[in-house]
């Protein structure tokens, strides 16, 4: 029997808030007390992650979104979410 | 990027991101200086009002959301609104005098509500002062005790206290309970008159004394903290939150408060209903009161008005839900504000030729 591993899954951290404004997105990390803005990119990857996806999953939404090529997308997302995650506002599973 | 700048685009653009809800005016503590109007009255918002209120200000994009009293927590149905207000994503404050925050009660919150912050008041140092001021013996003992059951439980606590004619003696001390207790103090230096206009609370305004004892802890405890090196004025840090909007402040630009019978407020102290819930919905309120649009346009001849008084507008925190307060009239300077703007220096002179 093989082991396949699953990607790892990204979601809103519970504890944080988000809300989309315009064209900018704005985080409050509850426990941190600390307040993130994201740009328009960023707010669009963030409301995908009010539910659990992968970083392809994630990728796919922003090149069809945003007519892009799959790679750029991917890594744009790789490194936004990585950042979030640092910050404590997107929680990896 | 940065989060001020998105706090005067809602200015500028009318877009709503905080709103204050008074639940009730039912309270369990008796305050000698509440401004709380106890002699309104009117139909209570039902449960399934608040929930589809909720719902509007979600779809409106707002983000923080006081809930308050009164003592909010002596609504009947306060852990429904709130756990429905935490599900819909709102950064939550619960403003309470902290009195029935007990054990139990503070877990329920932590489990239930997820509050961004719990707003506790402190009024004094020793049970003396507090239990004055609340008109509840032992209120003082059970507010330090559930203080520290918040705490423990990893609540986010942050105590007010507004500063009196009774609590002045012991602001030294009040800083020193809050730096054991763990927890931010934030201190009102305003008595306010009742919502109806009634001045009799002001008999407790800080003496002049009072205040200058208050500033001088103050400024001793930024520099024990190494907190003062190069500080910049208050009108200057004014200036750069107003930077780039006409508008005085945020009051029916980018917030509301909403009393227990259902009346919209441009702000919890401007208390000019600009709508009422049980006749149209937030959104349509938003969109389009007459009233809100005043108060909005008010807001700018505020701006212009204070404008005019150059560092002495900055300095006299104005604010005009006080104004018309105390006199009936937004763009009225009144008592504290003038004594803050004379205190300027200049600003007698000008009050004067203006």
């Amino acid at each position: 029997m093989s082991i396949v591993a699953q990607p790892p899954q990204y979601r809103l951290d519970p504890h944080a808030r988000f809300r989309v404004m315009d064209d900018e997105g704005i985080f409050v990390l509850q426990e941190a007390g600390e307040v993130l803005v994201v740009n328009r990119v960023g707010a669009f990857i963030v409301e995908q992650l009010k539910t659990e996806r992968s970083l392809d999953e994630v990728a796919e939404a922003i090149a069809e979104r945003y007519e892009v090529d799959l790679e750029r997308a991917r890594a744009d997302a790789s490194a936004l979410i990585g950042e979030l995650v640092q910050a404590g506002a997107i929680a990896q599973t | 990027m940065s989060y001020s700048d998105t706090i005067k685009r809602t200015w500028n653009d009318n877009r709503m991101m905080s709103v204050l809800l008074e639940l009730t005016y039912a309270c369990n503590l008796d305050c000698a200086f509440c401004y709380n109007d106890l002699s309104i009255g009117g139909q209570r918002l039902s449960l399934e009002q608040y929930l589809e209120l909720l719902e509007d200000l979600a779809s409106l994009g707002v983000l923080h959301l006081s809930l308050t009293g009164g003592e909010p927590l002596a609504h009947p149905r306060f852990f429904e609104i709130a756990s429905y207000a935490r599900s819909l994503g709102f950064v939550i404050r619960i403003k309470t005098n902290g009195h029935a925050v007990r054990h139990a009660v503070a877990e329920r919150i932590r489990n239930e509500v997820d509050p961004f912050l719990i707003e506790v008041s402190v009024h004094g140092a020793t049970a003396g002062t507090h239990d004055r001021q609340t008109r509840v013996a032992g209120s003082f003992e059970r507010l330090v005790a559930n203080i520290r059951a918040m705490k423990a439980i990893g609540l986010r606590v942050k105590a007010n206290s507004v500063l009196t004619r009774w609590n002045e003696g012991e602001i030294e001390e009040l800083l020193a309970l809050c730096d054991e207790l763990e927890v931010p103090f934030q201190v009102d230096t305003e008595v306010t008159p009742r919502d109806d206009g009634d001045r009799s609370t002001l008999s407790i305004e800080a003496s002049a004394e009072g205040m200058a004892r208050y500033r001088r802890a103050l400024e001793a405890r930024a520099q024990l903290d190494g907190m003062i090196t190069d500080t910049p004025s208050p009108a200057d840090e004014r200036k750069a939150v107003v930077a780039r909007t006409e508008k005085h402040c945020g009051a029916g630009s980018n917030s509301i408060a909403v009393d227990p019978y259902g009346r919209v407020l441009p702000c919890v102290q401007w208390r000019v209903p600009v709508g009422n819930l049980h006749e149209k919905r937030v959104t349509e309120i938003w969109a389009n009161s007459g009233r809100l649009r005043e108060i909005r346009e008010t807001t700018k001849a505020v701006g212009r008005k204070l404008e005019a008084f150059g560092e002495a507008g900055q300095l006299s925190r104005f604010c005009p839900g006080a104004a018309h307060t105390y006199e009936g009239d937004p763009l009225a300077i009144y008592p504290p504000a003038e004594r803050r703007m004379a205190a300027s220096g200049r600003a007698r002179v000008r009050l004067t030729v203006l």
